[in-house]
């Protein structure tokens, strides 16, 4: 708990994953079929290149802003398992971090990739693996996804969005195992099947999901008298920025929606067969219109170029932007359950004090009566003074914790949603700039 | 109560002033056309200064506007609607308006309604009335509205204003302003209707430009607070009117257009009535009706020369009507019709233009409304986002509380934490001022920004909502309009055709007939005495032929004995009718017009009696079929007639042959030059209406946007 406290952030340094390629690979002997992605990632941040510099110590010391270079980026290959893996060793390691969550497991989607690429399996050997380390190398099976699969995309850019989080939050990003993870595939397959996690990590996370639930259930009814100012703040403005977030969500999921019927609108029209050049060439009125003619298919080629324009437009709105977007509120909903922890304490502290006055007041009751009994409350008072110290201890870091997860999660929050906004603008500027140049004066 | 007596002043005024122009007033001397329009100048420059000195009096001057409110919703609106009301009569002197109770009482006067009449009408007034300048910076009267990418053409005619009025009959109706020569004149849309109706009927050659269609009942039932429930005073009698803006604006648009048309077709442009449509001094356009060459129309255009309807020829009138059956028969006889490929064309492309109507445009319409709503729905949820972007911008930060922060709320929590959490708080404001938290408020500005770029797009997305739904729907609805347009012409010309056709017939079954009587006749004269059975019978095949013939040809004979008896039997006792309505003659229009009626009367009693007998022919024939048989043997005496007789007639039925061939000439000739102008206008709606305007409108569109988002990004990349 004080682990978090300790790291410091003399510098932020700038991060930029990408998640990528999914490509099917095969396991053999066991008949299992995975997916991996490339991971690239690009940042300014020393000791993601170490690794990297004494594997090719050509750039052993670079400045910091040549490391954001694109020739500098780093790429490894990943599955999905991996990244369940990262966020257990996350959970055990940072307990009070926000720690963004997974996309969901979906058996059956991905079951149904794996099925309905069967046969590209065989063309395994003549493509090149470019991933040597993996243990199953020998037996791969490699197909390329195609990229329309919603199920597959989604995950891809919730990934990215997930990595994107860690890396940018300055208590995780000097984390050993996620810089491993990050740079190294090698020796993050060593650490994966070395280290296995031991029933005592997996009772411990149970114990504590448990006793959260149980808390929960007690607390649930009842509010600390006193809740600090800043939580209080931090909570009201959280939740306005969610519902704002929530509403923008909203609002362009219907706009994407409509987007596609649009789309659809627009394929239709193109499918109707029957067009003016049919009615000029049929014509016994000799009309003589191949001005006209050309001027209508120049007409149907615009409108089918706008029409895929704006499939990608909404592709990318489905896919990436809002998704991605929808991964932030979640993340930033997550800091409630933070906050809700710290009202558990002080009700406990607050019980606490209750009794330490109780007994306080026996004490006086019984001071001059029953030295005794005076003398076991003393021995109660101290104990219970001692838990006293030990539940504000508790409720001080957790506040602490709290203040510096905000402002972590506001400094990632800010980056990821002005990212977010950059890639629509640039969408939305390659759209329009399509639109321009298809509509445009010739 | 002030500003109704007020209207009932101006409106009386009004009346006494104009009453010279509506109804009574002889418009056919051209030099009482100068003098009154002179007037109607003047007086409506009067009028428009008086009603201004009514509205100081009534401390509700146009300038005013913002202060009307202040008085209560109600008043306001009333002194609104007076106001427009009066700007109306002032700049269209030849209608009146309605009285102001109920005007002011109808419940679906929208503000906005009353607003935009109250706005165009300011308009109209702040410039000088007749003056073609001053509409030449008024943008938003050309039919596209405010709202569209679109530029205007510059149009030789064009539709200024659209709103109620009340017309020289005493109906409220929506009328339609129509600036050309720089004389304005109302119309309605009745009047349009009648217009085309004529145009149709006088120049059967001619593809008229379509009109908007009449409202239905149906978009009644879905949209009922567009329209207005009038009670006409005078007459007792209930109407809706349609005045919302966009079915205004939308036929605003349509009348323009179908004007335009008009004038680009020399036909029609020349015609006599069109010209008084659009002639100012012709306001009433009842009279017009009522007078000729409306009024001596035929009753069917195919018995009357195609390029002159008005003066058909006694001949005409005998013409055979083609029942529309008839059109896709194909004649059986062994004649030579060259005409038969020609209708087979005509057929093929009939049947072309109903399956493109059908097949084309009624399927790109119905896809195109999906689109239209999905667009629609958009630019709501546009609106709705660039709301939320513009809401969530007020506030993104939620770790930031140097405002509130003070020692003593501190103190009143719990004093251990004190020192940590004050050390937190150094840092973190260490850390702000260090670095990176400069740009704590850049979240904000983007925000702010793609809530600006989403209000934008709202607006072109509006624009071009608007504009795609003139250039495509509405014009893809004229082209349908005209497909049918197109496929009545070639309707026509195949009765024509039909017409001409049996005409020949006739005219061969004559001529078979004659000569075979001749034959006879010279067959009686070789062999007088020597007349037997078996030569009758060696002829009886032949003989049941021409008795077949001889019996039409009597027919037709007798059916025409009949229509000149009728005729010369109704002259007799027309006679006296109609010389004491000549006698009556200069004095009252009335019986001028009551002659024309009743002359066309008789000359359509005349048609129906010829139509009437036409039927009875086949029975007859049939009937007469066994009893020429039994009269094989013919009567020398009988022969001669008979030849005389069908000589006779063939010779008329030559004439009208001839006249048949001229007209299907005619009509075809017609034909032709109107499928190339045709087919130019084709071109025009396609490439100018619907793809350069959906071109030019998309482009801007997109242009507009990508220049907001393309700021956007340089200005966030800083």
């Amino acid at each position: 708990m004080t682990n978090q406290l300790e790291d410091s952030q003399p510098t932020r340094y700038k991060y930029n994953v990408i998640v990528s390629d999914p490509q099917k690979k095969r396991n053999e002997d066991t008949h299992d079929s995975f997916i991996t992605y490339s991971i690239s990632l690009r940042t300014n941040n020393p000791d993601y290149h170490l690794k990297d510099t004494t594997a090719s110590d050509s750039n052993s010391r670079l400045p910091h802003s040549d490391l954001y270079d694109i020739d500098n980026t780093i790429v490894t290959r990943k599955r999905y398992s991996d990244f369940l893996i990262l966020s257990q060793f996350l959970k055990i390691d940072y307990p009070l971090i926000n720690i963004p969550k997974l996309p969901p497991k979906n058996n059956y989607s991905i079951k149904q990739i794996y099925h309905s690429n069967g046969p590209l399996s065989q063309n395994a050997q003549n493509v090149l693996n470019l991933n040597g380390k993996d243990q199953t190398t020998n037996n791969l099976g490699h197909g390329n996804i195609e990229l329309d699969d919603g199920f597959l995309l989604r995950r891809l850019y919730s990934l990215e969005f997930y990595l994107n989080v860690l890396v940018n939050h300055a208590s995780l990003q000097n984390y050993s195992l996620l810089i491993t993870f990050m740079t190294n595939d090698a020796e993050w397959e060593i650490l994966k099947n070395t280290i296995q996690f031991t029933k005592e990590h997996a009772s411990i996370g149970q114990s504590s999901v448990e006793d959260e639930i149980s808390e929960y259930l007690m607390n649930v009814f009842k509010k600390p008298a006193k809740e600090f100012k800043e939580i209080k703040e931090i909570k009201l403005k959280l939740e306005k920025l969610i519902y704002n977030l929530n509403k923008i969500l909203k609002g362009s999921s219907k706009l994407n929606k409509l987007q596609e019927l649009i789309t659809k609108d627009f394929s239709h029209l193109h499918k109707l067969k029957f067009d003016v050049t049919a009615q000029d060439k049929k014509q016994v009125l000799s009309f003589d219109s191949s001005a006209t003619e050309k001027h209508y298919s120049t007409f149907k080629e615009n409108m089918n170029s706008s029409r895929l324009l704006l499939s990608e437009l909404h592709k990318f709105n489905k896919y990436e932007n809002l998704n991605k977007l929808l991964d932030m509120i979640n993340y930033l909903k997550q800091l409630f359950d933070l906050i809700k922890l710290l009202d558990y304490k002080q009700l406990d502290l607050e019980a606490l004090q209750d009794s330490s006055n109780k007994l306080q007041l026996e004490k006086k009751k019984y001071e001059n009566i029953n030295i005794e009994k005076g003398k076991k409350i003393d021995l109660k008072l101290i104990t219970l003074e001692e838990e006293l110290q030990e539940c504000n201890k508790q409720v001080v870091s957790i506040f602490q914790v709290i203040l510096k997860e905000s402002e972590n999660i506001e400094y990632i929050k800010d980056i990821q949603l002005k990212k977010l906004f950059k890639e629509l603008a640039i969408k939305k500027v390659d759209f329009y700039k399509g639109m321009c140049k298809v509509w445009g004066p010739s | 109560m002030s500003d109704s007596l007020n209207s009932y002043r101006s409106q009386t005024d009004f009346d006494r002033e104009h009453s010279f122009l509506f109804g009574n007033a002889d418009i056919n001397e051209p030099d009482d056309f100068e003098s009154s329009n002179d007037q109607l100048e003047t007086t409506s420059h009067n009028h428009s200064t008086s009603s201004e000195d009514e509205d100081d009096e009534d401390n509700n001057p146009f300038k005013g506007t913002n202060h009307l409110y202040s008085e209560g919703l109600q008043k306001s609106l009333n002194n609104k609607a007076v106001t427009s009301r009066r700007n109306i009569i002032s700049s269209n002197p030849n209608v009146r308006l309605p009285p102001s109770v109920s005007y002011i009482s109808m419940p679906t006067l929208t503000p906005h309604d009353i607003e935009y009449l109250n706005n165009e009408n300011i308009k109209e007034l702040d410039q000088p009335l007749y003056t073609s300048e001053t509409y030449h910076g008024q943008a938003s009267n050309d039919g596209f509205g405010q709202y569209s990418f679109i530029k205007s053409k510059e149009e030789e005619i064009k539709i200024i204003y659209a709103g109620k009025f009340q017309f020289a009959d005493g109906k409220i109706a929506i009328g339609y302003t129509i600036l050309y020569n720089n004389q304005k004149i109302t119309r309605r849309y009745t009047d349009f209707v009648n217009l085309r109706q004529i145009l149709k009927k006088m120049l059967p050659t001619c593809i008229i430009p379509p009109i908007p269609e009449r409202h239905n009942l149906f978009s009644y039932i879905l949209q009922p607070f567009h329209f207005s429930f009038n009670y006409n005073k005078s007459s007792g009698s209930r109407k809706f009117l349609d005045e919302s803006d966009d079915t205004l604006l939308k036929r605003s648009r349509q009348f323009q257009m179908f004007l335009n048309l008009c004038l680009t077709k020399s036909n029609i442009r020349e015609c006599i009535v069109f010209k008084r449509f659009i002639d100012a001094d012709f306001a009433n356009w009842v009279t017009v009706m009522n007078q000729p060459p409306v009024s001596i129309l035929p009753e069917s255009n195919l018995q009357a020369p195609p390029l002159d309807p008005i003066k058909p020829s006694p001949l005409h009138l005998l013409l055979p009507l083609p029942k529309r059956f008839q059109l896709n028969y194909k004649s059986k006889n062994n004649q030579k019709l060259n005409d038969d490929s020609e209708i087979d064309k005509d057929l093929s492309s009939i049947e072309h233009l109903e399956s493109f109507n059908k097949f084309y445009i009624d399927p790109a319409i119905k896809i195109y409304n999906n689109f239209k709503s999905h667009l629609e729905s958009a630019v709501d949820y546009i609106a709705e986002l660039g709301g939320y972007y513009n809401v969530s911008s007020i506030e993104t930060q939620f770790f930031n509380f140097h405002q509130n922060l003070t020692e003593e709320e501190y103190g009143l929590q719990d004093h251990s934490m004190n020192a940590s959490i004050l050390s937190t708080l150094d840092r973190r404001h260490e850390d702000g001022n260090r670095d990176g938290f400069v740009s704590d408020d850049a979240l904000n500005i983007y925000l702010e920004k793609i809530g600006q770029i989403y209000d934008s797009n709202y607006i072109a997305t509006q624009f071009l909502a608007n504009d795609l739904n003139i250039s495509i729907k509405e014009h893809l609805e004229m082209l349908s309009k005209y497909n049918e347009e197109t496929i009545s012409l070639i309707h026509f010309r195949q009765s024509k055709i039909m017409q001409k056709k049996i005409v020949e017939e006739n005219h061969f079954v004559l001529r078979e007939k004659l000569d075979f009587l001749r034959k006879i006749q010279t067959l009686d004269k070789t062999d007088k005495k020597e007349t037997t059975a078996a030569d009758v019978t060696n002829d009886l095949e032949e003989g049941q032929l021409s008795a077949d013939i001889s019996c039409d040809a009597s027919e037709i004979s007798i059916s025409n004995q009949d229509e000149s008896l009728d005729t010369s039997d109704g002259n007799k006792t027309d006679d006296f009718v109609e010389s004491v309505l000549m006698k009556n003659k200069g004095n009252s229009k009335a019986i001028q017009a009551a002659i024309n009626q009743y002359k066309i009367q008789k000359r359509q009693n005349a048609y129906k009696k010829v139509i009437s007998e036409t039927p009875l022919e086949k029975k007859d024939t049939k009937k007469k079929k066994k009893s020429s048989m039994e009269h094989s043997v013919i009567s020398r005496e009988k022969l001669d007639e008979e030849i005389e007789e069908v000589s006779k007639k063939l010779s008329h039925m030559t004439k009208l042959k001839e006249l048949a061939t001229k007209d299907v000439n005619e009509v075809n000739r017609e034909f032709e030059k109107e499928c190339d102008l045709q087919s130019k206008i084709y071109d025009d709606i396609w490439n100018k209406d619907i793809l350069s305007n959906v071109e030019a409108s998309v482009y801007a569109w997109a242009n507009e946007n990508l220049s907001h988002w393309e700021k956007f990004l340089s200005e966030i990349d800083i």
